[in-house]
């Protein structure tokens, strides 16, 4: 039985890989000679990547939960129930999304309006590729470059700055119930990246990404350092206040990060901000 | 308190040895190993002696001490509730199928808390705290009103049943939405959706315990009245029952306990359900025997299934909501083909 499912998760990776290799190649032929100039985003990640990349002014209208960069135009249609009609109305000629939920993509696509799916991005390398893709795509391929070129160059010197460094183990909470992302996701693997030891990747056997821990394996593992996306000094307070947590190296030494939650669940350029944040912290002698 | 002899000793002594064998994995089992006689050395030590000689690391004792421990002891209460409550709503509605999660109590209780908790209304009544008092109008309100539309269309054993479920759906359909409005993450939506037991220390076994106690007695103290309810009210009536006053108490009291478990625990399903009619079909059909019982099982059984949430795919961690129904449904689906005819 377990095998089959992995078997078939091979498939829907194969095929899931077939398609985000080969259709934007496709998209990104076409749109060379014809740059769209009204793009819809329903990704608050690819909204980040496309201002990044200078494709700012392109963009006519993006999802209700897209609120990074600041200028983004912020419309009522919805990311996580996209409606077909309510985006037709911004006539796009090319819309951006990450889930075809609905047969979105079929469905835009039938009434003339072009669209490029890019899923959740599972690591750094994926992100930087989606970049060049959305470059090709929008027509700013040089500065979609650029931008992989100076995160590439950050990123390898986080990495070798902390090459060298004591091996410390990590434990990211993102919330109450103790789910925590494995490097099976992109946010958990940069601990890796970073020399650090991602303890919940002992519970993510079966690859989904963010396995839900036990608290005693939380409690015996000891982790070093403790990342919260968007919590609170009370949420911190009842953190520490958990039996036996106080002697956790973590809590002893007070090595918390306090990350905005909206950079731990997006895939874009400000993921180097996020490894610079976990790296500066994880610093031994900085204590 | 007479009715406790009439408890049969073996059935009372059967259920208590399930109970201290589901403790005793709760103890034994987890993401961490620890050796079980070194377990047991230190359990002895620190119940019968004052307990300093432990080979146990200090982290190994916390773990013991102040997470499986109360976790054991929460999951019982749940448990415990859980079932007295489903044995209380089956006396009443005399229906075998009504339980807090069919009848959409549960919900009712989720709808009611969560309400406090956003509008941060202060609600406090008596002895209540606010999110306890909001939760239990809540279980009330949807009781009743399941009652109540069931009554109008027949009171039949499935017209209670759908109503319940109708009043059910609607009522989580409201809850998640308030908790989407507010920004609630998506997991602790699901967990609160399938149900899981959320502990660290003793802090929600208290919140549990008073109102266990106090209402197990009273629907322990009504068992009388339940069965006389088995047969017609004019019935229950010439032999000196007072039908009115039992189902209005055994109601409330059964809601109160819905609502403080599904406080705690979200929304477990089936296990109001499932234990009552194990203890039925094992001895009997008198709720002074149903109601005692049906706490010792549902105890040992909703702690059992959190052992397994904990330890099945150790270090990760199964949702507790699922154990229960996946092995309550195809249960459910048992007792309907087993009452053909009858239901």
């Amino acid at each position: 039985m377990k095998k089959l499912f992995v078997e078939l998760n091979l498939l829907i990776s194969l095929i899931f890989l077939g398609l985000t290799l080969s259709f934007p190649t496709f998209l990104a032929i076409a749109a060379a000679n014809n740059r769209p100039e009204r793009i819809v985003s329903i990704s608050p990640s690819l909204t980040e990547i496309l201002f990044a990349i200078g494709a700012g002014q392109q963009v006519v209208a993006v999802d209700n939960i897209s609120n990074y960069p600041p200028d983004a135009p912020t419309s009522p249609l919805s990311a996580m129930e996209p409606n077909m009609e309510a985006i037709a109305t911004f006539e796009p000629d090319l819309v951006v999304l990450s889930y075809d939920i609905g047969g979105l993509v079929k469905g835009l696509n039938t009434i003339g309006i072009n669209t490029i799916l890019l899923p959740a991005a599972l690591n750094f390398e994926e992100i930087l590729n989606q970049i060049i893709e959305l470059g090709q795509v929008t027509g700013n391929l040089d500065q979609a470059r650029e931008l992989v070129e100076e995160m590439n160059t950050e990123m390898t010197s986080l990495i070798s700055m902390r090459k060298s460094k004591v091996r410390m183990s990590v434990y990211h909470e993102i919330d109450e119930n103790y789910y925590s992302p494995s490097t099976n996701s992109f946010i958990g693997s940069i601990y890796r990246l970073l020399n650090l030891h991602n303890i919940a990747d002992q519970a993510d056997k079966d690859g989904v990404g963010y396995p839900k821990l036990s608290p005693e394996y939380i409690l015996s593992s000891n982790p070093g350092m403790i990342i919260l996306p968007g919590k609170t000094p009370e949420y911190v307070a009842k953190l520490k206040n958990r039996p036996g947590w106080s002697a956790i190296d973590a809590v002893k030494q007070e090595r918390f990060l306090i990350i905005d939650p909206d950079i731990g669940s997006r895939w874009g350029p400000r993921i180097v901000a996020f490894a610079k944040a976990v790296v500066a912290r994880s610093d031994l002698d900085e204590n | 308190m007479e009715d406790i002899f009439r408890i049969p000793r073996l059935a009372l002594t059967v259920s208590f040895l399930i109970l201290g064998f589901a403790a005793l994995a709760s103890i034994c089992l987890g993401a961490t190993k620890i050796p079980i006689l070194n377990i047991f050395e230190f359990m002895w030590d620190s119940f019968f002696t004052s307990g300093v000689n432990s080979s146990l690391s200090e982290i190994e004792k916390t773990i013991i001490m102040e997470w499986r421990l109360p976790r054991f002891v929460l999951g019982a209460l749940v448990g415990a509730s859980l079932s007295v409550a489903g044995s209380g709503f089956q006396g009443v509605f005399r229906n075998p199928l009504a339980d807090p999660f069919l009848l959409g109590s549960a919900a009712g209780a989720g709808l009611g808390a969560t309400l406090v908790i956003v509008t941060d209304l202060n609600v406090s009544f008596l002895f209540l705290g606010s999110v306890q008092f909001g939760a239990f109008l809540g279980a009330l309100v949807a009781v009743i009103a399941a009652a109540i539309i069931s009554s109008s269309s027949g009171r039949t054993t499935a017209s209670l049943l759908l109503s319940g479920v109708a009043v059910a759906a609607f009522l989580t359909a409201c809850q998640t939405y308030l908790m989407q409005r507010n920004f609630v993450s998506i997991q602790e939506i699901y967990g609160w959706l399938i149900g899981r037991l959320l502990t660290s220390g003793w802090g929600e076994v208290l919140i549990i315990l008073p109102y266990f106690v106090f209402c197990f007695s009273i629907i322990f103290m009504y068992g009388r009245e339940l069965d006389l309810l088995r047969m017609s009210e004019d019935e229950s009536k010439a032999l000196g029952g007072s039908p009115l006053q039992a189902k209005i108490v055994v109601i409330s009291c059964a809601s109160l306990m819905t609502a403080v478990a599904v406080s705690v625990s979200g929304l477990i399903a089936f296990v109001g359900l499932v234990i009552p009619h194990v203890v039925r079909l094992a001895v009997g059909a008198s709720y002074r025997i149903i109601i005692p019982l049906s706490a010792i099982i549902g105890a040992a059984f909703l702690s059992s299934a959190d052992t397994f949430a904990r330890s099945a795919v150790a270090p990760a961690e199964l949702p507790i909501g699922v154990i229960t129904a996946f092995i309550g449904a195809p249960f459910f689906v048992l007792i309907l083909k087993l009452s053909k005819g009858t239901i």
